[in-house]
């Protein structure tokens, strides 16, 4: 169920993220604008580069036109799909991004999950027992995770399996559901160990400061069970923030997942958008840019909703 | 006559500091018969909230209880493992605070927190324990409680929150009621509307109070008994009819002083000259010399015991004024009631103490 | 961060007692954690690597020993050889200078640009703050590996850019942490009633504002350079930041990826070097936010 209230907060949230949106793909447009050599150059720089395809895509991009008309055009296609098209690859960037899009996908989801088990019961017993030894444990295993670079822990775990012990296949996706979930299951622990490590520390500040609040003062006021105390009404709000900061985290993780990819030598966005900035393919970077932007915007979404269901007091504007 | 329902003894709670321990409440007693309301008056920052959550075991790191024993029903409450406090508190006593919005849990409706304590402490099926909390709400007097049970603590004025925590307070029937400045936070006019309502729970229910609060008027208006606090010192006890009419200690009639009374015509409006001691470098003796019209050398020497000004431990001063009169015993209930009245108060010089507003909240 | 601006500021005072004061509060405020200590250590050592490494290392970086490629660890070299029969060590203790450059780049924009832009927004509010607030929600949005990307790839990729991207792409949360600072002092009883009163609220607000946001920013600051490490590393690792001949970690593991099946050290150690400076950085970070921002004697340290 949801109020009108919420509705009406939810929609405001909304509208921030297509502004977002907009402005991204303003951002990169001005970025090809100001950025050294011509427009029609950066987006030919991926291959050798004929008098033909100079044609096109000064025709496709419009580059007669005035910037602000060469805007609207160029983003009048991106809203329909028309991504660009790829010189280095020779083909649409769309294409391109539809056959790679899924395994990245997987992985954040995959690492999304496994972070969130990996730290919210630890983050849990570490806040609530702050200062014990358990806590001091879990905080130095957390330091070292967000210490440890993932391309770092990834090209030790390759090293350390699949060369030595040939337990885990060290590269490619794999095929059906088993062998994919074998093939992801070590990047994503690698990555989720990461995000897990910055998750960790949240939770655990956020027990912290929940266990402060008065209305845990009423708890222990009115008996409540220990369990209950700290499992329903201190994790729940501890997790609010946890929540706020993991929708911001999406994107970093998606592009963390591109890097973890890229390692394994999986065929994912990442090889595609890390060969296309070495290989100085602008539209495909540019594309990769924007579907990061949107993809965050709508999680962010999706955390605004799920916070109003943790603290309903941001629908009516208070200070979550 | 039989135990009373709540006594406490000679009970101290310091807050540790790297200065040494402040002394927030120190070596204060009480008693609280069944079914007697009694309020605990004092200034801001003189150990009255202290006191009352020392007595539900409420106080946390860096506070202790370092001294002193808390009787319920002969059961003494600083030494119980945490389990048996758990199955008392909310149950057979339970605790209404000074900011109910702050005290309710902003991410759960008011209906699922009352049903929380209602699991802890009954054996009520889910649906039962629904109609007890529309029941307790109504009770309350919070309009169409079964919708009300729904709504989040942000969606109540400071009034109804309150109604909220007292009828979360009462769901499961406590013998004991300690209420910490329940109507301190709210607007004057829901204030009166808030104590009326308590006033008339305690008669209906036949509850037992320990109301905390700086108004004299509400003491006046509601109590049985009452306590003054000053500088963490309990430094008069007694009936408020009593104290009222023929104040024993100084500073209790220096308080009754500052209250516009309004049975004169006359505006009488008195302040107390000074302001209370320095908190960390307390005076030896009286906590009070220092503002006291009636101070004599004496006061400086030690600190005075419980005088039993009225003839009996129900009224009690602590004020060399009444030197000569007993003492009041270590406990009216304990084996050893006629202890030695020097040694009480030679254990009350030892500690000097530094009384301190850490307590007050 | 702490300490190169603690030292920098109390160098440039003239008086000796001073300076000797100010080391003291840094040494006071470090130590008094243990993982500030720990923390504090490392990037201690990163700095005096990082100024004396022609001293320190054994041979010269870029020094080739075409036949003694892809060397283990020996009494020689006491981290082996590269493809081309460079030192590792002395590449490592090379490379501690582009760490440390990391650090000056991010800092200095995060100090400079973002702490302005968010004392601007906090003070004036309204539109102002609006629009600042809007144009850095734009660039969180972006994920700061992915946006250095963008900029490498329009901008070209060398060692400048890459810095530069991942210093602008810090700038956001410390604008939002000075800002909410500033926002919150504003609503402080003092600087109304100096209001009031008719003071010039603006002096009575830049006085408290900057002094109460030091600690969040150190902090902040300091956590920062851990991640722009990481982020610097990573891009060079995949060949779009520092390029491979110039001994910078993240470079020198991309190098070595390819003869990862021949030999691993030449890929560990580089890869080692970086966790460890990382560590560092995040000790101090983490260290510093349980004594600045939790400490009991948060006020005293702050003052």
């Amino acid at each position: 169920m949801v109020s009108g209230r919420t509705l009406g907060y939810l929609l405001k949230r909304l509208g921030a993220g297509v502004f977002i949106v907009w402005a991204v793909t303003f951002l990169v447009f001005v970025l090809l604008q100001i950025a050294p050599g011509s427009p029609a150059d950066i987006l030919l720089s991926g291959g050798v580069v004929t008098e033909e395809m100079r044609r096109t895509v000064v025709e496709q991009y419009n580059l007669n036109e005035p910037w602000y008309v060469q805007y609207l055009l160029w983003l009048r296609d991106v809203v329909t799909g028309d991504l660009g098209y790829s010189f280095a690859q020779q083909r649409p960037v769309a294409t391109l991004i539809a056959d790679r899009w899924a395994i990245t996908a997987q992985i954040v989801t995959l690492s999304m999950v496994l972070a969130t088990l990996m730290s919210i019961p630890t983050g849990i017993v570490a806040g609530y027992k702050h200062g014990s030894s358990l806590d001091r444990l879990l905080t130095v295993v957390a330091i070292v995770g967000v210490s440890v670079p993932v391309f770092v822990s990834g090209v030790l775990a390759i090293l350390a399996f699949s060369f030595h012990i040939n337990v885990i296949p060290s590269s490619g996706a794999g095929s059906g559901v088993i062998g994919r979930l074998t093939h992801l299951f070590v990047p994503s622990l690698l990555l989720g160990g990461m995000i897990g490590a910055l998750m960790f520390r949240m939770m655990r500040s956020g027990m912290r400061d929940v266990l402060e609040k008065d209305y845990m003062e009423t708890c222990v006021a009115m008996g409540l069970p220990t369990r209950k105390v700290v499992v329903k009404h201190a994790a729940i709000n501890a997790l609010a923030p946890v929540l706020t900061v993991s929708g911001l985290w999406i994107g970093f993780l998606i592009v963390y997942a591109m890097v973890v990819e890229y390692v394994f030598g999986m065929g994912g966005l990442g090889r595609l958008i890390i060969h296309a900035v070495q290989a100085q393919d602008a539209p495909v970077v540019l594309a990769g840019t924007i579907i990061t932007a949107v993809v965050f915007v709508i999680s962010n979404i999706v955390v605004d909703f799920l916070y109003t269901k943790i603290d309903p007091r941001v629908a009516i504007g208070g200070q979550p | 006559m039989s135990a009373p329902l709540l006594n406490v003894e000679h009970l101290s709670t310091h807050f540790k500091t790297a200065d040494g321990p402040v002394k927030a409440v120190d070596d204060n007693s009480f008693t609280l018969e069944e079914g007697e309301v009694l309020g605990i008056v004092g200034e801001s920052g003189s150990g009255k909230s202290t006191l009352l959550r020392s007595v539900m075991g409420l106080i946390e790191d860096p506070g202790e209880i370092v001294d002193g024993r808390i009787e319920y029903r002969d059961r003494d409450l600083t030494t119980m493992s945490d389990a048996a406090l758990r199955e008392l508190r909310g149950n057979e006593i339970s605790f209404v605070f000074q900011e109910p919005t702050a005290h309710l849990n902003p991410a759960y409706t008011v209906g699922d927190q009352i049903t929380d304590v209602l699991a802890a402490h009954t054996d009520l099926s889910s649906e039962a324990q629904w109609e007890r909390v529309y029941e307790l709400l109504g009770r309350l007097g919070i309009p169409s409680p079964e919708e009300r049970a729904e709504s989040y603590p942000h969606e109540f004025s400071g009034g109804m929150a309150q109604r909220v925590c007292i009828a979360m307070a009462l769901a499961c029937e406590p013998e004991l009621l300690l209420a910490d400045e329940p109507t301190s936070a709210l607007d004057v006019t829901i204030q009166a509307q808030i104590i009326d309502l308590l006033t008339e729970l305690q008669e209906d229910l036949g509850l037992s109070m320990v109301w905390v609060t700086h108004d004299m008027g509400v003491v006046a208006e509601t109590c049985d008994s009452m306590a003054v606090m000053y500088a963490g010192n309990v430094v008069e006890y007694g009936r408020v009819d009593a104290v009222f009419d023929d104040p024993k200690h100084p500073y209790t009639e220096a308080l009754l002083r500052t209250v516009p009374s309004h049975l004169d015509t006359a505006p009488r409006f008195d302040t107390i000259e000074g302001s209370p001691p320095d908190l960390q470098d307390l005076p030896d003796g009286c906590v009070f010399q220092e503002r006291c019209p009636e101070a004599m050398e004496a006061c400086r020497t030690g600190r005075p015991p419980y005088y039993e000004v009225g003839g009996d431990s129900a009224w009690l001063s602590k004020c060399v004024l009444h030197e000569g009169k007993p003492t009041r015993p270590a406990s009216p209930s304990a084996p050893d009631a006629d202890a030695n009245p020097s040694a009480t108060l030679a254990d009350s010089q030892t500690d000097g103490g530094k009384p301190t507003g850490e307590g007050d909240r | 961060m702490s300490q190169e601006s603690a030292d920098a500021t109390v160098t440039e005072r003239p008086r000796q007692s001073r300076a000797v004061a100010g080391a003291t509060r840094v040494w006071r405020i470090v130590s008094a954690n243990s993982l500030s200590l720990v923390g504090f250590c490392i990037v201690l050592s990163l700095v005096f690597v990082a100024v004396f490494a022609p001293v320190l290392a054994p041979y010269e970086p870029s020094a080739q020993q075409l036949d003694n490629t892809l060397a283990p660890p020996s009494a020689d070299h006491p981290f082996g050889t590269d493809n081309t029969g460079r030192d590792i060590l002395s590449r490592i203790i090379f490379g501690t200078r582009y760490a440390i450059a990391i650090a000056v780049v991010v800092v200095t924009l995060e100090t400079v640009v973002g702490v302005s832009l968010g004392l601007v927004a906090g003070y004036y509010r309204g539109k102002v703050d609006e629009t600042v607030m809007r144009g850095l929600d734009v660039l969180v949005s972006l994920p700061p590996l992915l946006l250095a990307m963008v900029i490498v790839t329009t901008f070209g990729i060398n060692i400048w850019n890459a810095m530069l991207a991942i210093g602008i792409v810090y700038i956001p949360m410390m604008s939002r942490t000075v800002r909410s600072s500033a926002l919150s002092i504003r609503e402080e009883t003092y600087v109304q009633a100096a209001e009031g009163l008719g003071y010039d609220s603006k002096r009575v607000m830049l006085k408290h504002i900057l002094p109460n946001s030091v600690p969040p920013i150190v902090v902040l600051g300091t956590t920062d350079v851990a991640y722009a490490l990481i982020d610097v590393a990573t891009l060079s690792f995949l060949g779009l930041g520092i390029q491979p001949p110039k001994p910078s970690w993240g470079a020198m593991a991309n190098a070595a990826r390819e003869y990862i099946l021949v030999t691993p050290w030449p890929i560990v150690f580089p890869t080692l070097a970086i966790a460890i400076a990382v560590l560092g950085f995040n000790l101090l970070g983490m260290g510093l936010r349980e004594t600045l921002l939790y400490g009991e004697d948060y006020d005293e340290v702050v003052e």
